[in-house]
């Protein structure tokens, strides 16, 4: 029985942190040697812990479980020194946008030829599904819905702060949009960055600098200068422990025209919310 | 279960030599197992021998890991325990249908047998602990260079696959990581469980890699 589910992953990483209770965990054991799929689940979870742990993602109370556990274990401090090094290795690697459709042309893939009255029906049901789709997206009063990127082009590393970056996509492609916004700009919104989003954008992703102490996580809002949320989202951890920046995003179609505020805030000592920075910027569609 | 290992637990049946021992024929996995507790224990994990011994190699792995995520500090010699309790017990008469959950049985006994003996030796495995950490760092600059040619000896598809899944600052990337199932027209957890297992590959070849070249500069 294969574990899917976000409640059930997060169930598997609390065993692997030692925080679930001896009932539970014995639930997880007999599960695991019962079923080869749900070892190879939490071998997967291990994993996936190892690599949050060592880009700096666990949350403060996680990490010092997980290095209570790595104390006492050769074997996760082996894959620990492991993940350290790929993630340096790959991090540091161009991954050009063109290797994808590789990979999905060599998927294998089959039709079932021996069955040709199966194969029509399957397809007269493909078109059935197509054409409602379209009706669907295209009926009167429907709002741009966000699409997955079917070729998501990887922009170049922003050079400037509010400056976009983005490569002009081919034709009928999708495309992530990505600004840098820098903390210290005021209030005043004639003085805000633009963030010109182009009509085939499908994905805005923001880089946000700040200066001042470091937290553990933070929570981004985006709201109207009357007020109005646009978008919020909380548990922001920077990509490595100490780091001064943190990345957030959203769908394209998330941000109205017009100017925008951003405030980062984050959990202080005294255990209440705090702002840590504010962006202001505007955003242009064309 | 790779060849190497399929054929150690064939040839350690057909010579009926006890494991007791180094050599050649003997994987580090299996060395404190005996002939006859690993005649038992295959006898009633399968008829068949050949699937008998994947599925020993699979249920060690589990136990392995049991010993390991629960704090055991000498997860495999725990295995092995498990194992020769379990074998001893079915040499006594005992009948039992569903090994791997016998063996769970076991193991949680001693795995508090374990955490008694911890506590003796808790000095002890701290001083451990450090030596194994000093020897991590000799062995940085053989892994990054293992790391390199192991990605190097991936077939292609496989090397994109993972590169584009862990790459891009890794699991807070999901947005990447969904256009990619997106792509491959597959369910994320799908493709969750493809990158692991080309990972774990890729880890057991480093691993290897280190290990053999850490055993050719003991010889010299």
């Amino acid at each position: 029985m294969r574990l899917s589910t976000e409640k059930e992953r997060l169930r598997l990483r609390q065993y692997l942190l030692g925080q679930l209770a001896e009932t539970d965990q014995t639930h997880v054991e007999d599960a695991y040697f019962a079923d080869d799929e749900s070892f190879e689940d939490i071998e997967a979870a291990e994993a996936e812990l190892t690599d949050a742990y060592v880009r700096g993602q666990l949350s403060e109370q996680d990490k010092l479980a997980f290095e209570r556990g790595l104390n006492g274990s050769a074997r996760l401090r082996e894959r620990v020194a492991f993940a350290r090094q790929f993630a340096a290795k790959i991090d540091g690697m161009e991954i050009p946008a063109d290797t994808l459709p590789d990979i999905k042309r060599r998927t294998p893939f089959a039709w079932p030829t021996w069955r040709p009255v199966l194969v029509t029906a399957l397809v007269m049901a493909g078109l059935i599904v197509v054409a409602g789709v379209g009706w669907w997206a295209t009926r009167p009063g429907s709002a741009p819905a966000a699409t997955d990127a079917k070729d998501v082009q990887r922009p170049a590393p922003p050079p400037t702060i509010g400056t976009p970056t983005t490569t002009p996509p081919p034709p009928g492609t999708g495309v992530a949009i990505a600004f840098v916004l820098a903390p210290g700009l005021t209030r005043s919104l004639d003085q805000a960055a633009t963030l010109t989003i182009p009509p085939t954008a499908t994905e805005i992703r923001i880089r946000l600098d700040y200066e001042g102490d470091a937290y553990p996580t933070y929570r981004a809002v985006i709201r109207t200068p009357e007020g109005r949320d646009v978008w919020s989202q909380s548990e922001l951890i920077p990509a490595r422990p100490g780091a001064k920046s943190v990345s957030i995003a959203f769908p394209a179609a998330t941000l109205p025209a017009g100017d925008l505020v951003l405030t980062l805030s984050a959990i202080g000592p005294r255990n209440a919310m705090e702002d840590v920075a504010d962006y202001a910027f505007r955003v242009v569609r064309r | 279960m790779s060849a190497r290992k399929r054929q150690n637990v064939s040839r350690r049946l057909d010579k009926g030599a006890p494991h007791r021992q180094t050599g050649a024929d003997l994987t580090s996995d299996d060395r404190n197992v005996t002939h006859e507790s690993l005649e038992r224990l295959l006898s009633a994990l399968d008829e068949n021998r050949e699937r008998a011994g994947e599925r020993y190699v699979l249920l060690r792995r589990k136990l392995v890991a049991f010993f390991d995520w629960r704090g055991a500090s000498s997860p495999e010699d725990c295995a092995d325990r498990t194992f020769d309790i379990a074998a001893r017990r079915i040499g006594e008469g005992e009948v039992v249908k569903n090994l791997p959950a016998y063996c769970v049985g076991i193991a949680r006994m001693v795995l508090l047998e374990a955490y008694r003996e911890q506590e003796r030796e808790r000095s002890a495995l701290g001083a451990m602990a450090a030596i194994a950490s000093l020897r991590g760092a000799d062995n940085d600059e053989r892994r990054l260079q293992a790391i390199d040619q192991c990605l190097d000896a991936l077939p292609a598809e496989n090397r994109e696959l993972i590169l584009a899944y862990y790459g891009n600052e890794g699991a807070s990337n999901i947005s990447t990581r969904k256009q990619l199932a997106a792509r491959l027209g597959i369910p994320l957890n799908a493709l969750r469980i493809r990158a692991c297992r080309i990972r774990a590959g890729l880890e057991e070849s480093v691993r290897a890699m280190i290990g053999n070249s850490a055993g050719t500069e003991r010889k010299e």
